[in-house]
């Protein structure tokens, strides 16, 4: 039997029960479709924690006092910040920014909000890739003027001067009146899922002269060279600490975090989801797998007489084989094909605020899983037809 | 000269109730010459459809030598059984037996597909065995849109059109009104006298007249074995 022959056999087995082909064919697209879409959630979700870390500063490394269980362990110190600044160790850290901070009321005409104030420096702002939206950053010549100015996060511009237009101000922080020099861009969700609270910064001398005193700092923002050099940069900033101040400062002295912690700590969450969506498609993709098994079974059933017919005309087994294991892969691949598009024009929107992300590694496993469909499912059905018993199979219906 | 057919002690046993045997054929032999037209007769249970079966090589015998155009049918693999029943026998079934999908001229074209015959051939050959049928007009039918005798008459090219070894009707009359039985069985006489052998299986001794030997089945043996009339213009001589 040629093989031209044998698809031409296939092909008027599909079309011989259309309706059954289609239902066929549906299963196989929900099966790939929800491989790819799920997959392309989980990745656009692992995308996202990614985008948002690197929204945050994707080299800004964090360190702050531990919190020790004898009491009060090391603090940090301003100069801290200028040792790690100029330490001829610490080559992967480019910037360096102080922070104190304090709780406060902040008060603009009528309006009172509580604030978060922390005095830092300019440095900051580019560590944590925040972005000045209206008026200017911190300066350094800032102090020569006094340093009583102030940057406003975007939520507590909204709150303090809802109609816009802050710079220029001023806002009672505590009973110090300071004026707004900027005012930072809404940092979107990736800032949100942080910090829910509004924040005021201020030059860090002057928030220590007359605030929070000259005590330690609370924390140091560091930014590394390139996102690349966090981890190297985070044990320098180690090592610095450890010399400063004595083998107190092993161990968890300090507690210095990177974004690849973070992105550990949400990246594992992702990657357990990822894992649950793969599990819940691949359950689609078999019961789709069992429903060609079905169809194919019955249609085998149902065309005993007709298999009778071509084994007495001389079809040879492989040949009756054939013509099923075809019929099989064929249903499955153009499913597998039409479960891709659905699956594109599925994962065009978000799906549950997760714009997906299709990965073609995906794909080309979702068109061989369904190849391999068609051949897995479809054997055992075209095997029983090819061992039938002619005799039997002409007996049918007769 | 090879004979069509040959049976050497053909044998077939089932496994009946309580575990007894019973001897659907209980040692058949019988050479059917080429270009005989042979008709095999019997009450039913005699065995005649166990013998079609073994004939037909849609079964295997449980004992006993199977010569179709000389092949050693009983001692071949499936694969080429297969063969031997697409290139050598000729099958037309009291069911007609068509694919209902597919039309007149595709279903005479099935056993040349076996065959592994080019598209082209195939049309061309599937044409002719339709003429020799009477039925050049009506090609392109499908079966439910052919009587009865139309029918069959299809399954008669189909049956002929691999220019099998020979022609194995099983009750081909069986399902037909009286005018659509003479018609085929003209048919089949036709195709006799142009050279074809022909074994036929019915249990209408009239249809089993129009042959030249009558073989009859009883209890799974060959109970009388006797020529009707002289052959028509002697031995012919196919290929």
């Amino acid at each position: 039997m040629r093989a031209v022959d044998l698809l031409g056999a296939a092909a008027r087995g599909i079309t011989g029960n259309l309706t059954r082909s289609v239902l066929t064919i549906v299963m196989i697209v929900i099966g790939v479709g929800s491989v790819i879409t799920l997959v392309a959630v989980g990745n656009g979700a692992s995308k996202q924690v990614n985008d948002q870390i690197a929204a945050l500063g994707a080299s800004a490394i964090t360190v702050s006092p531990g919190f020790s269980t004898s009491g009060a362990g090391p603090q940090l110190q301003p100069e801290d910040a200028e040792a790690i600044r100029s330490s001829r160790v610490a080559t992967h850290v480019a910037s360096v920014a102080p922070q104190v901070s304090a709780e406060k009321r902040a008060v603009a005409g009528s309006r009172s909000v509580s604030v978060t104030l922390v005095g830092t420096t300019s440095d900051y702002f580019t560590i944590t890739n925040s972005v000045i939206g209206h008026g200017r950053s911190l300066a350094a010549s800032d102090a020569l003027g006094g340093g009583d100015v102030i940057v406003l996060d975007a939520r507590s511009a909204t709150a303090l001067f809802p109609e816009g237009n802050a710079v220029g101000q001023t806002v009672l922080v505590g009973s110090t009146p300071l004026r707004v020099v900027g005012v930072l861009k809404d940092g979107g969700a990736a800032q949100q899922m942080f910090s829910s609270g509004r924040t005021i910064y201020a030059p860090i001398d002057r928030v220590r002269s007359s605030i929070t005193g000259y005590g330690s700092i609370n924390a140091l923002s560091v930014g590394a060279v390139s996102p690349k050099d966090v981890d190297q940069a985070a044990a320098e900033i180690r090592a610095v600490l450890a010399l400063r101040h004595g083998s107190a400062a092993d161990g968890a002295a300090f507690d210095i975090s990177t974004p690849n912690q973070l992105r550990d700590a949400l990246g594992g969450s992702a990657a357990s989801l990822d894992g649950m969506l793969a599990g819940v498609a691949a359950i689609s993709l078999l019961v789709g797998g069992i429903g060609v098994t079905n169809v194919m079974l019955l249609t085998v059933r149902e065309r005993t007489r007709e298999i009778g017919i071509r084994k007495a005309l001389g079809a040879r087994p492989l040949s009756i084989a054939g013509q099923f294991m075809i019929e099989a892969t064929t249903l499955s691949v153009v499913g597998g094909a039409l479960g891709v598009v659905a699956a594109f024009i599925v994962t065009r929107s978000p799906i549950n605020g997760i714009p997906p992300v299709i990965e073609p590694a995906t794909v080309g496993l979702a068109a061989g899983l369904s190849i391999g469909i068609g051949i897995v499912f479809g054997t055992y059905p075209a095997i029983r037809a090819s061992r039938m018993d002619p005799v039997q199979a002409l007996r049918v219906g007769v | 000269m090879i004979p069509a057919i040959e049976l050497v002690g053909i044998e077939r046993r089932h496994p009946g109730l309580g575990g007894a045997v019973v001897h659907a054929l209980a040692g058949i032999d019988l050479t059917v010459p080429v270009g005989e037209f042979l008709a095999i007769v019997g009450p039913s249970g005699a065995g005649k459809s166990s013998l079609l079966n073994i004939l037909g090589c849609l079964d295997r015998p449980s004992a006993g030598e199977l010569r179709i155009d000389g092949h050693l049918v009983s001692a071949m693999p499936p694969k080429r059984v297969a063969d031997i029943r697409n290139a050598e026998i000729g099958f037309v079934f009291q069911a007609f037996n068509l694919i209902p999908a597919l039309t007149a001229r595709a279903n005479v074209e099935l056993p040349m597909v076996y065959a592994g015959v080019a598209r082209s051939e195939r049309r061309v050959r599937a044409e002719e065995a339709l003429s020799r049928v009477g039925l050049e007009a009506k090609m392109d039918r499908h079966p439910n849109q052919l009587s009865g005798g139309q029918q069959q008459r299809v399954a008669v090219a189909r049956a002929i059109v691999n220019d099998p070894a020979f022609i194995l009707a099983d009750e081909p009359t069986g399902n037909l009104d009286s005018e659509s039985t003479e018609d085929v069985l003209g048919i089949i006489e036709h195709l006799h006298r142009a050279g074809s052998t022909v074994v036929l299986i019915t249990h209408e001794s009239d249809v089993a007249a129009r042959a030249e030997r009558i073989v009859t089945m009883e209890d799974g043996r060959i109970a009388d074995d006797q020529a009707r009339r002289p052959l028509a213009g002697g031995l012919q001589v196919r290929r």
